[in-house]
């Protein structure tokens, strides 16, 4: 079972649209980042230090990133992501640390933060199922599930990964499974029920099952059949609102008729 | 010899390789895929790369963070064809023959060719999980010594496996402390007891970190900042 963190230090959660990240890509192939931080509605120290970490796997990078009171980057700091020379499963995360006497202490934090580019449209859902190349031998695709959350795993040898992830064909095929893994994950394995813990990618999966109608989720001494049967309710909603069937019929109606 | 990589044909050869010394501890290194034009292809900008003994993780970590270095515009850590042409280069060292003449490859592929995308796996391979702890702490490399400190074919050291599992691999506070606690630089080996499941071993440092990482930020914390922080049961691997 992975060890529960569990905030009773009064650090604060900051909330994703106020840590915005964003990678400019270079003509040497590396990517810098800017990062766009509103931290003046928190009340934490304006002398508190800020610092934005770049990570994937055990790969990291921690840069500083002035105070609250100006949360910018000092010019004299390269934002060059030099460890990571393409920007796949990159995440961020912001601190906010206290200064002086008593440094240190960890005041505020937002994790798991998705780069956007400058090329990309503008989209700060936060991604529950997010998709990475990956190579998988003969499998099209697989759910890897790390400390960080699910992610969708596409082989990267198809021509075009990226197109055939974005696909709804594609989607109508894997998501349901992948749904139903991730929450056998979140309930079954990992036995986490709590879908109020807005910190924890387990807590935003059994929120979001619970918003297709499936209900409360299940309380940990709950016969086993029956967190069975709720994951399966959870991926029938889930499908029903997708009326993934209907769609899936209607492309192979279309790829008949070509 | 120049750095090369393996395209799929070659990683898809060394397999094979790794197929028939399971079935025949005796089977003879392909060494010929190294540069089989089929096989392999030379990486940029063109790197000489030497068969070296190496004493420890430590020393081939520090060798190939070095070459490896002046390979441009790519993702080094990434590169599956790399790893793999790697553990064939240097694979009488990292699955060495015993006093027989046989060597044992066990059923672990990712010891040779990494499985980069899989969380709990890509720091299996034999160098690239070395590789990337040294580059965590390649501005003072001793610091590190308590998780790169054994001989090259053995590829599941607790210590290692333990930090590189969490983001307590690139922190230098912890990571120092915990080779100044647990780590014998006289013998080169972790201390006798550091092992141990219960008060003061590794894993109980770890959880405490865990704990601590959740009010501190530990990359701010120094060494004597951090020893100050932890529980009693520490104490005696202060000396």
């Amino acid at each position: 079972m992975p060890i529960r963190r569990i905030n009773s230090t009064g650090r604060k959660k900051l909330l994703r649209e106020d840590t915005r990240i964003v990678l400019t890509q270079h003509g040497n192939g590396m990517s810098s980042f800017d990062a766009m931080l509103n931290l003046a509605d928190y009340e934490l120290p304006a002398n508190a230090n800020v610092f934005v970490e770049a990570y994937r796997q055990s790969t990291f990078m921690r840069f500083p990133y002035g105070t609250v009171q100006s949360p910018l980057a000092s010019n004299d700091i390269s934002r060059t992501l030099t460890e990571f020379p393409t920007r796949d499963g990159v995440l961020f995360r912001v601190k906010v640390v206290s200064a002086g006497e008593g440094g240190g202490l960890l005041l505020a934090e937002g994790d798991q933060i998705p780069p956007t580019s400058t090329e990309d449209r503008e989209d700060r859902r936060i991604p529950l199922l997010p998709t990475a190349p990956a190579d998988l031998g003969q499998e099209v695709w697989c759910v890897e599930i790390g400390a960080s959350g699910p992610l969708l795993q596409v082989n990267r040898h198809l021509q075009d990964w990226k197109a055939v992830a974005g696909s709804p064909v594609f989607r109508s095929l894997t998501y349901p499974s992948a749904m139903r893994e991730i929450l056998r994950q979140i309930l079954l394995v990992d036995e986490v029920f709590d879908a109020d813990d807005e910190s924890s990618w387990r807590g935003r999966w059994l929120r979001f099952a619970c918003s297709l109608g499936a209900g409360e989720p299940p309380e940990q001494d709950t016969e086993e059949s029956e967190k069975a049967e709720w994951i399966d309710a959870a991926a029938k909603r889930f499908a029903h609102q997708h009326q993934i069937l209907n769609y899936y019929k209607a492309h192979l109606d279309s790829e008949e008729a070509q | 010899m120049k750095l090369h990589r393996f395209n799929e044909d070659g990683i898809y050869r060394f397999e094979q390789f790794l197929d028939a010394l399971a079935n025949d501890p005796k089977f003879p290194i392909p060494t010929e895929l190294l540069t089989h034009p089929s096989c392999a292809v030379v990486v940029l900008p063109g790197i000489d790369i030497e068969q070296r003994e190496f004493p420890d993780r430590m020393a081939a970590a520090k060798y190939l963070n070095d070459i490896l270095n002046d390979v441009r515009n790519d993702d080094v850590a990434r590169d599956v064809g790399l790893w793999a042409w790697l553990s064939l280069f240097f694979f009488n060292q990292i699955c060495p023959a015993d006093s027989e003449g046989d060597r044992r490859v066990g059923a672990q592929r990712t010891t040779w060719i990494p499985q980069i995308d899989v969380s709990r796996r890509f720091y299996r391979h034999a160098l690239l999980g070395p590789y990337l702890a040294y580059r965590a702490h390649r501005d003072a490399p001793e610091r590190g010594r308590v998780l790169l400190s054994d001989p090259m074919h053995v590829t599941t050291s607790e210590a290692f496996r333990l930090f590189i599992e969490t983001a307590f691999v690139n922190m230098a506070g912890p990571v120092a402390l915990a080779t100044e606690f647990y780590f014998n630089s006289e013998r080169n080996k972790l201390r006798r007891g550091a092992g141990t499941k219960g008060k003061g071993g590794l894993r109980r440092y770890l959880n405490v970190l865990q704990q601590l990482d959740v009010t501190y930020d530990l990359h701010s914390l120094s060494v004597d900042g951090l020893r100050a922080l932890l529980p009693e049961e520490f104490s005696r691997w202060a000396s």
